[in-house]
């Protein structure tokens, strides 16, 4: 069965969508935060240990940067990327889908 | 690899600025973008009007140059297009408008370029609001 | 760069198989509007197609809607096309049913409704997703 890089792009404080991805979400599938969504990463939302416990979750850095969240702020589970990292990790996993 | 990108938001929202990363990237590390396909309101890109202050990114500029640079095809979705008053000089006459004002690199096409795109390729990254 | 020959390869092989996953309710935006279009342009293409409505994607399955009263085409009717157009392969998650108190005799018969587990399954088995 295909792993499946999942795209999310929103707030968990204001949306969701975090938590919708979350409710389809398999153990080897993958996770990118970028834009409003790297507020997923902070400690303190709702499903901030659901992240915690996904094996690949990444945060795009510039993304946690402009927004003046600290890369020691975040769990240490969440890899943070840039988008070159970001174009192989569509490679590696043969479907995404984009939440928005 | 062979990439295309489906983009349906507009310039205000920062996914139109990650979907230009995201192809600058891919493209760098020598895979190929086989198309951009613009829909909903991802056809405000078309525009050549946009006039942003000197200070801040000229959106469609970016697009052209990377597609000149790279030979992508843009594509803006027609009916989309259509809807939002982007205008090629075609529909222009067609609809009698007085003016048109698709950007330059730019194509007006129907949602088959959608489908095709996705046939052609190897992954379709969607980048939306 | 792939040239125009492989491109007519590629066109000649096995179709694809497309899964659009539709997550927006309808009206409040065109986007679930613009999905079904794309739907439908797909179809001429001979690929494998499904959708798939799941979140609130779901209320677009919803009967008796009269979106003439906000001067919108009606969804529903539009869906209700699809096998005209050999769009068959519909499926609905019963999850996302459930969370909304959805009735299956509140929607189309002509869908097929799945447990989380097989919509997962479902979307693991395609070539792309197509995300709306």
């Amino acid at each position: 069965m295909s792993a499946i890089l999942h795209i999310v792009n929103q707030s968990p404080f204001s949306s969701t969508l975090l938590k919708q991805c979350m409710d389809r979400f398999n153990n080897d599938d993958g996770l990118i935060l970028l834009e409003d969504g790297v507020y997923g990463a902070m400690p303190k939302h709702p499903y901030a240990q659901n992240v915690c416990n996904i094996k690949r979750c990444y945060a795009i850095k510039n993304d946690l940067l402009a927004r003046g969240i600290s890369l020691d702020d975040i769990s240490d589970s969440i890899q943070v990327i840039d988008y070159d990292e970001f174009v192989q990790l569509t490679i590696e996993f043969p479907l995404s889908h984009s939440w928005y | 690899m062979i990439f295309s990108l489906a983009i349906y938001s507009s310039l205000s929202a920062q996914s139109q600025d990650s979907a230009y990363q995201f192809a600058h990237a891919l493209l760098s590390q020598g895979h190929q973008l086989y198309r951009v396909f613009f829909y909903h309101d991802g056809a405000y890109q078309g525009s050549a009007l946009p006039c942003p202050p000197q200070d801040e990114t000229d959106h469609t500029a970016r697009w052209q140059a990377l597609a000149k640079t790279y030979n992508i095809d843009l594509v803006i979705c027609i009916a989309a297009g259509l809807r939002r008053g982007i205008l090629d000089q075609r529909e222009a006459q067609r609809y009698e408008k007085a003016q048109y004002n698709l950007a330059d690199g730019f194509t007006l096409s129907g949602l088959g370029q959608l489908v095709e795109a996705t046939v052609q390729s190897d992954r379709l990254i969607t980048f939306a609001r | 760069m792939m040239m125009a020959a492989e491109g007519n390869t590629r066109t000649m092989n096995a179709p694809k198989k497309l899964l659009f996953v539709l997550r927006q309710a309808p009206y409040g935006s065109t986007l679930a509007k613009d999905a079904l279009d794309a739907i439908l342009a797909t179809s001429a293409y001979e690929q494998d197609l499904s959708i798939a409505f799941i979140d609130d994607g779901v209320f677009q399955l919803i009967n008796n809607q009269q979106a003439e009263l906000i001067d919108q085409k009606n969804i529903a009717r539009i869906l209700s096309a699809l096998p005209l157009y050999d769009i068959t392969q519909l499926f609905v998650c019963a999850a996302s049913l459930a969370e909304r108190g959805i009735a299956l005799n509140a929607i189309s018969e002509d869908i097929t409704v799945l447990e989380p587990k097989a919509l997962r399954t479902l979307l693991s088995q395609q070539d792309h997703l197509l995300s709306f």
